[in-house]
C-alpha cells in the first residue's frame, strides 16, 4: 500500500510540476504543402525534307502525337491546381509557320487547345506561355494525349535539301496543393 | 486545448519510463536495482531472489529529437503552421533525427544459483524507431524542383529503421573474485515488425537543357526499403493481436548477447563496462522489399514526325525507364542488426563507511557517497551516438539511495537527472527523472525520459 501511495504521489508531483506551455496541436490540420514541379515536355526539330511524303510531294502540315498519362496518377489528378506551359520556338524557315497544340482524351476529344501559335519567318526567339487554372478547366485532367501540328500555309515550294530548322521546346510548371 | 495540454505531460510520463535501447544513465550501476542487470549483466547483486511486478516493473518509452522541439512547431504565436514547418526544415540537417522507444516488461526475475552465480531471466516487448530527416527528399516533396535548378537532391538521406519485437533473455552473473564480477545474457529476438531503409545512394537533378528546356537526371540511384511483418499474403497486417503474437517465438527470429563486468580497482574505485544487444534478426517470413536502382536522363518526349514509322513515345519512355532504372518489390529474406550499445563507468566512493546485509548472512561495506563518470554509445544507421555523464550518488541509509547526473549528448548540453531507490520490506521501489531542467516545459525539450519500477527482492 505504501508503495502504491508513493507511486501515486510521484505521478501527481510530476503531473503538477511538469508543464506544456501554449501548445495547439490542432494547427497541423491547417498545414498544407504547395509544391511546384518543372518538367520538360515535348521537343522536336523539323527540317524541310520532312514536309515531303514518300511520293516526294510537299505537304502543308505535319502532325505527331504522344500519350501523356501523368494525370492517370490519382495523386497528381486530385491535387493539381494549376499548369503553366512554356514554349520556345526557333523558326529558320523562310515562311511563317503555325503550330496547333491540342490536349486530347482517350477518345481523341479535345480537352484543351492553345490558340494557334503563328511564328513568322526567321523568328529565332519566339516564346509563348499559357496558364491553365484547373478549377476553371477541369477537363484538362482527362488529358491522356498531346498533339502538335506544324502547318505551312504559304504554299511556297520548299527546298528539301535545305538545312534550315524549325526547333520546338516545351516545359510545364505543375502547381499542386496537398 | 485544456485537456490536451494537461494530457501531454502524462503522455510523456507514460511514454518515458525505462528504456533499454536508450541511454539510462541514472539506472546504470545504481543501487543494485535488478533492472541494472539488463544494462550490465556483470553488475554486482547482493540478494537471493528478485521478481519484477509484471507491467509495473517495466513499462517505458522515450522520445527524442535533434534540431527542433515540439514547441517550435505547435506553440501558439499567431504564425502559420506552414511558416513554422518551413523554418524548422530550413534549420534541420540530414544528421538530425527523431527517435522513439517504448518497452513493456512482461517478466523479469532472478535467483541466486549459488554463492558465485546469480541467474536472471525475463521477457519484454519493445518498439524502437529512428528516422533521420531526409531533408532533400522532403524539400522535393514539399517545395518541388522549380526553385532548385541545378540542385542535387540527395536520396541517400533516406535513412530510417523501426522495429517491434519481443526479447526472451537469460543471463548469468558470476562473481569471479571479490574484485571482479562478470556476466553474460543470451537473448532471443522475435520480430513482429521491421521496416528499414539504409545504404541508399543517388541524386535527382534538374538542369537547363540544350535540345529541350530542361534535363532531369537520376544519377546512380539505389534506394531500398525492407519490411517484414508488415505485409502478409499481399495484405497489410493491421491487427495488433497479430503483431503481439509475433513478438513471442514468431517466424522472424534472431539471437544476441549482452556481456558486462564490474571491477574494483581499489577499495574505493570501481570500473564497469557492458556491451548490449550484440545480435541480429533474420527476416525470412512476410518480408516485402521495395527497390529502385539505376541512372536516367530525361529531356522530354522527342517527336519524330515520321508518318512511316509511328512511334508510341510514352510506351517507349516507360520501357526505357524500366530497363535503365529497374524497380519493384520482392520477398527476399534479409538480416537486420540490433542497435548495439556500449556502457562504461568509473566510480569513486568516499565518505562514511557503512555496512549492509547480504544474501549469505554476511555484511558488505559500502561508502555513503560516490562520484563518477559514465560513457554511453549506441550504434545507429548513420553514425554512433554518444553520451557522457557525470554523476553523484548518495546512500542515506542501507535501503535508501539517490543519484544525480549531468549528461552531455546529441539532445542537450544541460541534461540534469535525479533518481532514488528505496526498499521497504521486500519491495524495492525506484524512480528517476531525466532532463529536469526542461521538465517545466516538456515540449521545449529535445528528449525526456523517466523510469519507474517496482520489484520484490529477498536479501
Amino acid at each position: 500500500m505504501l508503495i502504491n501511495k508513493l507511486s501515486l504521489i510521484l505521478f501527481c508531483f510530476l503531473v503538477i510540476t511538469s508543464c506544456v506551455k501554449n501548445l495547439d496541436f490542432s494547427q497541423i490540420e491547417e498545414y498544407s504543402i504547395s509544391p511546384e514541379y518543372t518538367v520538360s515536355l515535348t521537343y522536336f526539330t523539323i527540317l524541310p525534307f520532312q514536309f515531303f511524303n514518300k511520293a516526294g510531294v510537299q505537304e502543308a502540315e505535319k502532325s505527331d502525337i504522344t500519350d501523356f498519362r501523368v494525370f492517370e496518377n490519382s495523386n497528381v489528378r486530385d491535387k493539381l491546381v494549376k499548369l503553366h506551359f512554356y514554349v520556345e520556338i526557333k523558326n529558320e524557315f523562310d515562311r511563317d509557320l503555325t503550330l496547333q497544340i491540342s490536349f486530347l482524351d482517350d477518345n481523341m476529344n479535345v480537352t484543351h487547345r492553345f490558340n494557334d501559335l503563328k511564328v513568322i519567318a526567321n523568328n529565332l526567339n519566339y516564346q509563348f506561355d499559357e496558364t491553365i487554372d484547373v478549377s476553371a478547366n477541369p477537363n484538362i485532367k482527362s488529358t491522356t494525349k498531346v498533339r502538335v501540328v506544324v502547318i505551312d500555309n504559304s504554299a511556297k515550294p520548299l527546298n528539301d535539301s535545305a538545312k534550315t530548322e524549325f526547333e520546338f521546346k516545351s516545359s510545364v510548371n505543375i502547381y499542386m496543393n496537398v | 486545448m485544456f485537456n490536451l495540454k494537461r494530457l501531454l505531460p502524462l503522455f510523456f510520463i507514460v511514454l518515458s519510463c525505462k528504456t533499454y535501447s536508450q541511454n539510462k544513465q541514472l539506472l546504470y550501476g545504481f543501487a543494485e536495482i535488478p533492472q541494472t542487470l539488463l544494462l550490465n549483466p556483470g553488475a554486482e547483486t547482493n540478494y537471493k531472489f528478485h521478481a519484477g511486478l509484471p507491467l509495473l516493473s517495466g513499462f517505458s518509452s522515450e522520445f527524442g529529437a535533434t534540431g527542433f522541439t515540439i514547441t517550435d512547431l505547435f506553440t501558439i504565436d499567431n504564425r502559420s503552421i506552414n511558416n513554422k514547418v518551413s523554418e524548422v526544415l530550413n534549420k534541420l540537417t540530414a544528421k538530425d533525427h527523431i527517435k522513439f522507444n517504448t518497452q513493456i516488461e512482461i517478466l523479469n526475475a532472478g535467483f541466486r544459483f549459488n554463492d558465485k552465480n546469480y541467474v536472471s531471466f525475463g521477457f519484454y516487448q519493445e518498439i524502437d524507431a529512428i528516422i533521420y530527416i531526409p531533408k532533400d527528399p522532403l524539400n522535393l516533396i514539399i517545395e518541388g524542383n522549380t526553385g532548385y535548378l541545378n540542385k542535387n537532391f540527395d536520396v541517400s538521406q533516406i535513412l530510417f529503421k523501426a522495429d517491434a519485437l519481443g526479447v526472451l533473455h537469460f543471463g548469468v552473473t558470476r562473481q569471479v573474485s571479490d574484485k571482479f564480477t562478470f556476466g553474460a545474457r543470451f537473448k532471443m529476438y522475435s520480430s513482429a515488425l521491421n521496416i528499414e531503409s539504409s545504404k541508399n545512394s543517388g541524386t535527382f537533378t534538374t538542369v537547363n537543357g540544350s535540345d529541350n528546356m530542361y534535363i532531369h537526371y537520376l544519377d546512380n540511384v539505389n534506394v531500398n526499403v525492407k519490411t517484414s511483418g508488415l505485409v502478409a499474403n499481399d495484405e497489410y497486417v493491421d491487427t495488433l493481436k497479430t503483431y503481439l503474437a509475433n513478438t513471442f517465438l514468431g517466424s522472424n527470429i534472431g539471437i544476441g548477447i549482452d556481456v558486462g563486468f564490474t571491477s574494483h580497482l581499489s577499495d574505493q574505485l570501481e570500473f564497469t563496462g557492458s556491451i548490449l544487444d550484440l545480435g541480429f534478426i533474420k527476416h525470412k517470413k512476410n518480408s516485402k522489399n521495395l527497390f529502385i536502382k539505376g541512372s536516367y536522363k530525361f529531356e522530354g518526349i522527342k517527336f519524330g514526325y515520321n508518318p512511316d514509322n509511328s512511334i508510341n513515345y510514352w510506351n517507349d519512355l516507360e520501357e526505357d525507364f524500366t530497363e535503365k532504372v529497374p524497380n519493384g518489390d520482392n520477398q527476399d529474406s534479409y538480416i537486420s542488426w540490433r542497435p548495439t550499445k556500449l556502457n562504461t563507468s568509473l566510480k569513486y566512493s568516499f565518505g562514511q563507511k557503512r555496512s549492509k546485509y547480504c544474501y549469505d548472512n554476511s555484511y558488505k561495506a559500502f561508502y555513503r557517497n560516490a562520484i563518477g563518470v559514465q560513457l554511453y554509445s549506441i550504434f545507429r544507421p548513420l553514425t554512433s551516438q554518444w553520451a557522457l555523464t557525470g554523476f553523484f550518488e548518495k546512500s542515506f541509509t542501507e535501503k535508501l539511495h539517490a543519484k544525480v547526473t549531468y549528461t552531455l549528448d546529441d539532445y542537450s548540453f544541460y541534461n540534469i537527472g535525479a533518481g532514488f531507490s528505496a526498499q521497504i520490506g521486500k519491495l524495492n521501489f525506484y524512480g528517476m527523472i531525466d532532463n529536469i531542467v526542461q521538465f517545466s516545459d516538456i515540449a521545449s525539450a529535445n528528449s525526456v525520459s523517466l523510469q519507474l519500477g517496482i520489484n520484490i527482492i529477498f536479501n
